[in-house]
């Protein structure tokens, strides 16, 4: 019998609950089974050519999904959030089992445990930056802003250089 | 280094975040949260590159020998590291030891010019490549058959004791003839059962055990890329001058040896387990995958010109260059005895082309066979079956 990847497993439960969440507008529908076949075409391109760049652009229009599948519903509702969520955790699982695997042969449960951890801390966040503070206003703005700026210090901070010296 | 992983996730964050604000949807928003979470996390945890140290044990081996491989690797994240003989790859927290066996498939001579390791952090956003110059080499020597006895007798044999019979009578082991004893013969060698009937004294004779001079003249030209079976005649044809190598530097006979593949190669005849050695040596580089364009007219002139004549040479070629047996039928003009070892095509298709290569190598073992010794070998038996029943 033939044993299917759980990369695999993951895009076809994440392709499957997204065009499952729209089915009761048939407009939404159509969008998100674009966006499906979209993905599914760059997915295609992907395997033949097998370039990297690809893999990233299926990947980005099946998030995209996301948006279009969820579009009949209230955004702020915790449920709806629940369940965006929930999807991402699919695409992200695929992507980490289809890059990891073939590259090193094993998906540590590390990554899989922070790339997890990344959305509960998002599901906080949304309610600690983007919804309260329109309630508690200077408070949750200024720790928005703290944030940005401790981001954008860890992102663009140059390498260590290396050591080395002419005479060796 | 950055890896694509980590542009793309920020890009991902970018464009829904563009994709939020153009379609006014605040889930696209939220949807971009997690990936900036995953790049906060990437740029705190720790990442430290591969490195790592090999150790195998640095011995002469033999086909189909297995050779295991110890990598001590350091590093915090994913690692892949390619060396010549493996590909070893997984996830080291600190130090990590990984062992490998590899079975030696084919002879030749490995060398670990270069080696690659690539490193990626927990979440694979950053990353790490290094090349640089990997020391230590294998030898991987062509499987060898144990011959007993090879029934060789060259035409003339050197000064020095060996194991071939001589036409000298003198001290060996070969009974040769009986002749009227000399004051001074040895006691030992007298045949009594003779002097009973003769009623005078008679002695044993023996013929004398020389050494000789023997080339291996291994013809491993290559006409055709790549096909398989083509590719274990050749190997067979180098198994044999490994096996047929050891056995004559088991003689003490003088072995030279001359190569006929994608250029000429020899070595002068020497004595003993140094031949042995140097012949072997030689083959670890024979493995090629370039069509030879070389006559067989050049291993010709390399025996003729650098070997005595009278000396043995032992031709293993699975003949199929159209100009092989007016070359072998000279050297037989110029005094050298021939022996053609001559390696089988096995199965053989049943196409016109095929059946034209059989039928012109047929032709050929008849013409050699008219004038010296040759073994028709298929390879599907070992070599010394074949030789066993040699005449």
């Amino acid at each position: 019998m033939m044993k299917i990847r759980k990369e695999r497993i993951f895009l076809i439960s994440y392709y499957t609950l997204l065009l499952v969440a729209p089915l009761s507008d048939v407009r939404l529908t159509f969008l998100t089974g674009l966006m499906i076949g979209l993905s599914l075409l760059f997915l295609y391109f992907y395997r033949i050519i097998r370039d990297e760049i690809l893999f990233y652009v299926y990947n980005f229009i099946a998030i995209l999904g996301i948006v279009f599948s969820l579009g009949d519903y209230n955004p702020y509702s915790p449920l709806v959030i629940g369940i965006a969520y929930l999807m991402l955790t699919l695409i992200f699982l695929h992507m980490v089992y289809a890059r990891f695997i073939p590259m090193f042969g094993m998906v540590r449960r590390d990554t899989i445990i922070y790339t997890l951890l990344s959305l509960p801390l998002a599901y906080l966040s949304i309610y600690l930056f983007l919804i309260y503070p329109i309630g508690y206003g200077f408070f949750g703005m200024f720790i928005l802003v703290i944030l940005i700026v401790f981001l954008l210090y860890f992102l663009m901070r140059s390498p260590k250089p290396k050591k080395g010296s002419n005479t060796a | 280094m950055r890896t694509l992983h980590f542009y793309a996730l920020l890009l991902y964050f970018a464009l829904l975040i563009f994709v939020g604000i153009v379609l006014m949807s605040p889930l696209a928003v939220f949807l971009s949260l997690p990936i900036l979470w995953l790049v906060i996390f990437s740029e705190m945890l720790p990442f430290k590159p591969a490195k790592f140290k090999r150790k195998f044990s640095e011995k002469r081996y033999v086909e189909g020998n297995e050779v295991e491989f110890r990598y001590v690797i350091e590093s915090r994240g994913y690692y892949f590291i390619k060396d010549a003989m493996n590909i070893v790859r997984g996830y080291c927290r600190d130090k990590c030891i990984e062992k490998r066996k590899v079975k030696l498939d084919k002879f030749g001579k490995i060398d670990f010019k270069e080696s690659v390791v690539y490193s990626e952090d927990v979440l694979g956003m950053h990353s790490s490549t290094s090349k640089f110059r990997d020391r230590g080499e294998l030898r991987v020597y062509p499987r060898i058959e144990y011959i007993r006895k090879l029934k060789i007798k060259p035409r003339k044999t050197r000064s020095i004791l060996g194991d071939y019979p001589s036409r000298m009578k003198g001290p060996g082991i070969e009974f040769a003839d009986i002749r009227d004893y000399y004051p001074g013969d040895d006691m030992r060698f007298i045949n009594w059962k003779a002097t009973a009937r003769r009623n005078e004294l008679m002695v044993n004779e023996y013929e004398s055990e020389r050494t000789g001079d023997t080339v291996i003249l291994l013809d491993v030209r290559r006409f055709l890329k790549g096909a398989e079976e083509y590719e274990d005649l050749l190997n067979a044809s180098v198994r044999a001058a490994a096996t047929l190598a050891t056995y004559l530097s088991r003689t003490r006979s003088r072995v030279g040896f001359v190569v006929l593949g994608n250029s000429v190669d020899w070595i002068y005849p020497t004595y003993g387990k140094r031949a042995m050695y140097l012949i072997l040596d030689r083959l670890l580089h024979l493995r090629s995958e370039k069509i030879s364009r070389l006559t067989f007219d050049y291993g010709k002139f390399i025996v003729s010109r650098f070997f005595p004549p009278n000396s043995f040479v032992i031709l293993i070629s699975p003949l199929l260059s159209w100009d092989i047996d007016d070359s072998i039928v000279e050297l037989l003009a110029k005094g050298y005895d021939v022996l053609v070892i001559s390696p089988t095509l096995i199965g053989g298709g049943e196409d016109m082309a095929s059946k034209i290569l059989k039928a012109e190598r047929e032709v050929r073992l008849r013409r050699i066979r008219m004038y010296g010794r040759v073994v028709d070998w298929n390879i599907e038996y070992p070599l010394t079956s074949i030789l066993k029943v040699m005449r």
